[in-house]
């Protein structure tokens, strides 16, 4: 009894975050199946990625670009670095912008 | 009619009697191998219960000959023999060398096995199914040198600050969204203005470091102070009021990220010149990417 208790309780709240912050542990590598990717205005491309570490990304010419690629078509699978946020003008007139990790390394699927 | 109401029971049995012989005869009409005459054991032949030891007749059914030769002409397996190799590896004596058993399935081929003791090849016979040459159970250790052993802890130790601050500020591109989507907002203006701040605090603490090898000294620098021109242009952003300042002011912080990024890139690469590379448990590995990292 004195055994269990302590242990179920770890594995709930282990449990928990594991689901609550499922990203926490490990906060640059980033990869995912994109499931949008936009051009921008500034010579960016926008790229937005599922599970497992997924989110809004933006590869720009100064990402060290490995095999096979920068993201060209939804459906790609990405993995890399993340670094610093980043702005991918869409429009200037109107103003929209999309803030995305910047890329700082990456590999593509074809 | 009287003799079944004065015994009722007597007829019950009677009638379930009836029934037991009528199932029986059901049963009998209906199976799909004929009912042996004598009593036989549950199997797949019929060995007599009362003799085990009763082999029936080889030439018994041509059926079940050709299915058991079809199954052994496709196995559902691959049997892949040991193969003897050209020079024996070293052997102990000791039959329950852990390490040496690990080692032997780490190995594309089997050791010879000692002449004297024939349970090492009927065990490493066993084994032949496992594909081997495939399985690491520990990790080669390199041995590093001063250089690299410098440059491995100078990782972890910049690697963990880094890690940290990412840690803290997870959601900075929805900090930016949210500010560039109601720019008029005090609040989501502060919080870009907050996150500028944390970089460029983040790139004084590592300007603050003390033990930085002479060989990054010069990439640590620059780095840091990235991460402060990265932090001082991010917090100009809300400033911006027109729609011209907006694009001007995201334009310049944007060339502040790409010069902090080829910094970045910069260190990695000195590191793989180096040849100092990072597991996934350490907290080196925001310098190298790879799918066990995720």
């Amino acid at each position: 009894m004195a055994y269990t208790v302590p242990m179920r309780t770890s594995l709930l709240v282990s449990g928990f975050f594991a689901l609550v912050f499922p990203a926490i542990a490990f906060a640059f590598p980033f990869g995912g199946q994109a499931s949008m990717v936009i051009p921008c205005y500034n010579q960016a491309i926008y790229a937005n990625l599922g599970p497992p570490i997924g989110g809004p990304y933006v590869w720009t010419p100064s990402t060290k670009t490995y095999q096979f690629g920068a993201p060209t078509h939804g459906g790609q699978w990405l993995l890399g670095l993340a670094g610093a946020p980043y702005y991918c003008i869409v429009s200037v007139q109107p103003v929209i912008v999309w803030p995305g990790t910047y890329i700082t390394m990456m590999g593509s699927s074809r | 009619m009287e003799w079944a109401r004065t015994h009722p029971y007597a007829s019950a049995l009677c009638a379930a009697g009836v029934l037991l012989v009528l199932g029986a005869y059901v049963v009998q009409q209906r199976a799909s191998q004929p009912v042996p005459t004598r009593a036989t054991a549950w199997g797949g032949t019929e060995t007599p219960l009362l003799d085990p030891t009763y082999q029936p007749a080889q030439n018994e059914s041509l059926d079940r000959e050709s299915i058991m030769q079809r199954v052994k002409d496709n196995p559902p397996y691959t049997y892949i023999p040991p193969v003897t190799p050209a020079t024996p590896a070293p052997t102990t004596d000791e039959p329950d060398d852990f390490d040496s058993f690990v080692a032997m399935l780490m190995k594309g081929t089997s050791p010879k096995a000692p002449a004297q003791s024939g349970g090492t090849s009927t065990l490493l016979d066993a084994y032949a199914f496992i594909p081997r040459g495939l399985i690491s159970t520990t990790t080669p250790s390199k041995k590093l040198t001063a250089t690299q052993q410098a440059l491995y802890d100078y990782g972890n130790d910049i690697g963990s600050t880094i890690e940290s601050f990412e840690q803290q500020h997870r959601n900075s591109p929805q900090v930016l969204k949210e500010q560039a989507e109601d720019r008029a907002d005090a609040g989501k203006a502060a919080a870009v203005v907050g996150l500028g701040t944390a970089f460029q605090e983040l790139g004084k603490n590592l300007a603050a470091m003390e033990v930085v090898p002479s060989v990054m000294a010069s990439a640590h620098t620059a780095l840091a102070q990235s991460y402060i021109e990265l932090g001082k242009n991010l917090a100009l952003i809300p400033q911006a009021e027109r729609d011209s300042d907006f694009i001007q002011a995201i334009q310049t912080y944007n060339a502040s990220a790409d010069i902090f990024t080829k910094n970045y890139i910069r260190m990695v690469s000195l590191f793989g010149a180096y040849g100092v590379t990072f597991g996934s448990g350490d907290s080196g590995r925001v310098f190298t990417f790879s799918p066990n990292s995720l």
